[in-house]
């Protein structure tokens, strides 16, 4: 009788635990409701806090000497502010902070890729910056290179600053073109096709160029709009993709299977990278950081490589570009600091130091004034073409909460085309008659 | 023999046949063995027994996890489960996977087993070592394996070549019939240091004076192996299968890394598409509406496979 | 008597010298076979792991050189100095990362703990699903298994939302609210893990052959329950109990996603977060990756070297001393 009694009670406590944790969790999902509309509207400059205060910045560079520089000079110029590093692995950032948003303990600033912060910024996660902007000498948002500032607005509003870039270019193996009689990198359609044809030699284990279908939409991306083709209107509503230039643009780029390995096929362009540096392929399109990979991990092939902007279609020229935003927190209670801080990290000084700057690293800050400045050409020649190719950037970011699920669709269906399974014009059409039910829930 | 019928515990009494007032009173007379259980009830109440709930509540909303508004669907996850493509493939695949990686990682971590348990030197050195992919971090096993499985390169297509078994090099990871028996390989490999683990333990059990008996009687090592062994391994066995099914139902990470869920969808599994709904589309109530799918799935299997032990079918 | 009667014949169980002629005719044969077999397989199961050694030190630039390189043609511990942070050369400033040393105390700690926290209560619970009879067991111990069978991805968040609202934790009042509970603390990585289904389903399997004379013999001699499982059961079971610690062990040490999710400060990193901290998308640090991951399975050898001991005839009958 005693013991059925003590189980009795241990019940009880559970129960009560359960319950208030589902009223917390309740009561913690209507505290974001806060909603992306403006914060302060006062004027002038945003107030020094008058307290000591500790801001949590989450981030995978915290751990960086650079970054550690950055956060100690902040220290000194705001002497109240103190910034605490909260370091995340760069792969599950997202997934982190997403768990520390819905649990209603986000940290203040976080550092994330400008492909999520619409994720983020379309779920009211994120604070409206445009009253803070509005108020800033540092920071200008006319000042940011289009297609960046596209991948931090969303419904016309600045959701973050983006503070770090590249864009795409082409790789290719000099020694490898030369081999092939080829005495420059092509700048036209037609001549990408031809060099990929004259460079593939199946006998003796080479390929032109390389291609991976678990990430066939986004390298599609650039000759889609090199052809003057569009992803989805510019409300998000319509779907553009399989147009007559899509459609063409999809026609070439899967039409390059035949000059790519086969047994990469189902890689990811990370790993795809050994193929280039074994001298198994000889054109690779990547971001500026893939000079970085060769000259850290295959120093054996120096001086065989170089990079190249992409070719131009008929719409010009266009390449996807990729980066990293800092943004302010919806669930914060310390904004003010915040955006000081993110400030601080935007201002002209303190970017060139984070991007060009720092010795190791390929990134090209996301600013007009600065990727024109003649420090950058001085510091990091090998990022001159990269730099130049910012301004031809196109974000691939939808601002429509539901364009990821549209973009894997449009990812199965072209790696299914890759593999033969279809045609590119039925891929495009599969994957836009997707698209349109899912929009249309 | 005692030691044989203990193997299979069964309950005496069918429940509920004697009525609740006997139980109660059984209860109370047994309250030592609540007592005994009650630490892990309480672990599991906080932690699972919530989540389970939780997760049940939110397959009736459109939960976009960070969103505040999460407006209740009813059925509408359910519907569209049921009509959803992807999800079957995704079962399809999981099937396929656990079909093929249980019982071989079974059969081969229990003959590493048993050649382990004689009394060879370095067998403590060897079985380290065997159990060495499993506590190999994943980033580097994905590594070694995609070597071992390159087009042009690998170890796999250069034996296969030389030997004349095949002519052309084989695709493994990109092709489309392939990619999953590689990725099986793969897992087979991980898991055998596991099944051996639990087999080793096993077989200490099993008394030497049977053997001893048998030998009496002039009982040849197979006959010993399938009268004395087999059965008396038979708990550990089944642990084994529950176990693997449970796991293997659940992969992700192992063949993501390997194939990212390719060639088109091939190795796929119920999981990867849970973590695609959950944290790529923000769907968590359609992620937990598959999840939950799947928790019934191995509710009901293993509910089965309990009862199949019980009555002694194997 | 029954119970006297096997307590006598166990006792009496010939010792090693017996095996050893037991084997004494084919054993040549016998071994040859063994060795045959075993011998190629253990080094295709060793190959990553043997490369990982060799990766960690080379160089970065030779690492991904082909063919792999087995034994390494340029040796260098550079990658380990950068790793510990030892040296004051710029690349090791500029690349090491901080706390190293905490992040596998942080591991050892808890991972321990939750050994340990198992062993004990594991083995209590399934005591009794595999040797009393009370209603409601097989239901219950279906339920037990069924916490195996949420994957994480989802139950990611309802956990994290109970962690933050324990009450009278971390800043928390009675109702739960107000501070963040056991996030970001030891207690919130080794309380979900002081218990497991995986844990009590391998010991009842195991504690399912033992004998039932021997537990009433002792019942007859008026032993408490408590004392029947800690002084006759447990004892028998060494080989399962060191079996449930290799796994649960391994399991804690290489723990990543609620670690993940639930740890922010670097005070409470471990070891497999802070490794992943040198995974930065496109620009890892290949060679301090190797070293570290080196460092950090070590542990999980030692113990399963240490606890396979227990996998060895003979320990379960001289643990008779009823």
């Amino acid at each position: 009788m005693l013991n059925k009694a003590v189980s009795r009670r241990w019940f009880a406590v559970v129960f009560v635990i359960v319950c208030a944790a589902v009223v917390a969790a309740c009561g913690s999902s209507d505290k974001s409701s806060d909603s992306g509309s403006s914060t302060t509207k006062a004027a002038g400059p945003v107030p020094e806090p008058t307290s000591p205060v500790t801001v949590t910045f989450s981030s995978w560079v915290g751990t960086q000497p650079d970054m550690k520089k950055l956060a100690a000079k902040f220290h000194q110029e705001h002497p109240n502010i103190t910034i605490k590093f909260q370091n995340v692995p760069a792969e599950q950032a997202s997934q982190k902070l997403t768990t520390q948003i819905a649990g209603g303990e986000p940290p203040d600033v976080a550092y994330l890729d400008s492909s999520n912060v619409n994720d983020f910024a379309s779920r009211q996660a994120l604070v409206n910056l445009d009253d803070y902007l509005s108020r800033s000498k540092l920071v200008s948002a006319n000042d940011y290179v289009q297609a960046f500032k596209t991948s931090a607005v969303y419904q016309g509003h600045m959701f973050g600053l983006p503070i770090d870039g590249e864009s795409t270019g082409l790789f290719y193996r000099t020694d490898m073109f030369k081999a092939a009689g080829i005495d420059h990198p092509p700048t036209t359609w037609q001549e990408f096709q031809a060099d990929a044809q004259a460079l593939t030699i199946p006998a003796k284990k080479q390929y032109g160029y390389i291609v991976f279908a678990p990430e066939s939409a986004y390298y599609w991306y650039p000759w889609l709009w090199q052809n003057g083709g569009q992803l989805l209107s510019k409300d998000g509503k319509d779907v553009l993709f399989n147009s007559a230039q899509a459609k063409q643009a999809a026609d070439f780029y899967i039409g390059l299977t035949k000059y790519s390995p086969k047994d990469f096929l189902n890689s990811n362009s990370y790993d795809g990278r050994v193929a280039f540096a074994s001298g198994k392929v000889a054109m690779y399109m990547a971001g500026a950081w893939f000079a970085g990979t060769l000259n850290g991990e295959y120093p054996k092939i120096k001086g065989k490589w170089a990079a190249a902007p992409l070719p131009k279609g008929t719409n010009g020229c266009a390449t996807t570009i990729a980066g990293d935003t800092l943004v302010i927190l919806n669930g914060s209670d310390h904004k003010d600091a915040a955006w000081k801080w993110i400030e601080f990290l935007s201002s002209p000084e303190n970017m060139s130091a984070w991007t060009f700057g720092s010795p190791n690293g390929t990134t090209l800050p996301p600013r007009t004034s600065l990727l024109d400045s003649p420090q950058l050409t001085e510091k990091k020649p090998i990022l001159k073409g990269f730099a130049d190719q910012m301004k031809c950037g196109v974000a691939n970011v939808i601002a429509n909460p539901k364009w990821p699920k549209i973009e894997e669709s449009l990812n199965d269906h072209l790696g299914k085309a890759m593999y033969g399974d279809q045609t590119p014009s039925e891929a495009l059409d599969g994957a836009a008659s997707d698209a349109k039910e899912i929009l249309s829930r | 023999m005692s030691v044989a019928a203990n193997a299979v515990t069964e309950q005496a009494v069918p429940r509920g046949a004697r009525g609740l007032r006997h139980n109660l009173r059984q209860m109370r007379r047994e309250w030592s063995a609540y007592a005994f259980l009650s630490p892990a009830v309480i672990v599991f109440s906080l932690f699972t027994a919530f989540s389970l709930l939780f997760l049940l509540y939110m397959t009736f909303h459109e939960w976009s996890i960070i969103q505040p508004q999460k407006p209740y669907v009813g059925l509408d996850n359910y519907k569209d489960l049921i009509h959803d493509e992807r999800f079957k493939r995704s079962v399809i695949n999981t099937f396929y996977y656990t079909g093929a990686q249980v019982p071989l990682t079974m059969l081969v971590g229990l003959g590493v087993a048993l050649l382990l348990n004689q009394p060879l030197r370095g067998r403590g050195i060897l079985r380290t070592m065997f159990f060495l992919p499993n506590i190999t971090p994943l980033v580097v096993v994905a590594i070694v394996w995609k070597w071992l499985y390159n087009g042009d390169y690998g170890l796999f297509n250069y034996y296969l070549l030389k030997t004349h078994l095949i002519h052309d090099p084989l695709l493994w990871l990109s092709d489309k019939n392939l990619a999953m028996p590689a990725v099986v390989l793969m897992a087979v490999w991980n898991g055998v240091g596991f099944a051996m683990v639990v087999y080793l333990a096993g077989l200490q059990s099993i008394p030497e004076e049977l053997y001893e008996a048998a030998k009496v009687d002039g009982a040849g090592w197979f006959q010993r192996l399938r009268s004395i062994t087999l059965p008396m391994l038979r708990p550990s066995t089944i642990f084994l299968v529950v176990i693997e099914i449970i796991f293997s139902f659940q992969v992700f990470t192992q063949i993501f890394v390997m194939t990212s869920g390719g060639p088109v969808d091939r190795t796929t599994t119920v999981v990867y598409y849970i973590y695609e709904s959950a944290f790529k589309f923000f769907e968590m109530g359609y992620a937990s509406t598959v999840a939950f799918a799947l928790f019934l799935m191995l509710l009901v299997f293993t509910a089965l496979q309990i009862r199949i032990q019980r009555r002694g079918a194997w | 008597m029954v119970s006297a009667t096997v307590v006598e014949e166990r006792v009496e169980a010939p010792p090693a010298p017996a095996k050893r002629s037991w084997h004494f005719t084919s054993s040549t044969a016998k071994k040859v076979f063994a060795y045959g077999i075993l011998v190629p397989g253990a080094c295709l199961f060793v190959a990553p792991f043997v490369w990982l050694i060799s990766a960690s030190f080379q160089h970065v630039g030779d690492i991904f050189s082909w063919p792999p390189q087995w034994i390494p043609k340029n040796p260098t511990v550079e990658a380990y100095k950068v790793f510990f942070g030892i040296g004051a050369s710029e690349d090791v400033q500029n690349r090491a990362a901080e706390g190293v040393t905490r992040w596998f105390l942080n591991s050892a700690f808890v991972a321990t703990t939750i050994t340990v926290l198992q062993l004990l209560f594991n083995s209590m619970a399934a005591y009794v699903f595999a040797k009393r009879r009370f209603p409601g067991r097989n239901l219950i111990f279906l339920a037990f298994l069924s916490t195996m069978m949420v994957p994480p991805q989802v139950s990611l968040i309802p956990n994290y939302l109970i962690m933050k609202h324990i009450p009278l934790f971390g800043g928390n009042d009675i109702l739960g609210l107000g501070g963040h509970g056991m996030l970001d603390s030891y207690y919130g990585l080794i309380l979900p893990n002081a218990a497991a289904a995986f844990g009590i389903f391998l010991l009842r399997q195991y504690m399912q052959s033992i004998p039932d004379e021997l537990l009433d013999a002792a019942r007859i001699d008026g032993a408490s329950e408590f004392k029947i499982f800690w002084r006759v059961v447990l004892p028998l079971c060494r080989p399962a109990l060191a079996a449930m610690a290799i796994f649960t062990f391994t399991y804690a040490w290489e723990d990543f996603l609620w670690p993940l999710i639930i740890i922010s400060s670097p005070n409470h990193q471990t070891a497999p977060l802070g490794l992943a901290l040198f995974v930065v998308k496109n620009r890892t640090s290949w060679d301090v990756l190797m070293a570290g991951s080196v460092i950090a399975t070590l542990p999980m050898v030692v113990v399963f070297a240490v606890f396979q001991r227990h996998f060895i005839r003979g320990i379960s009958l001289t643990g008779l001393k009823a």
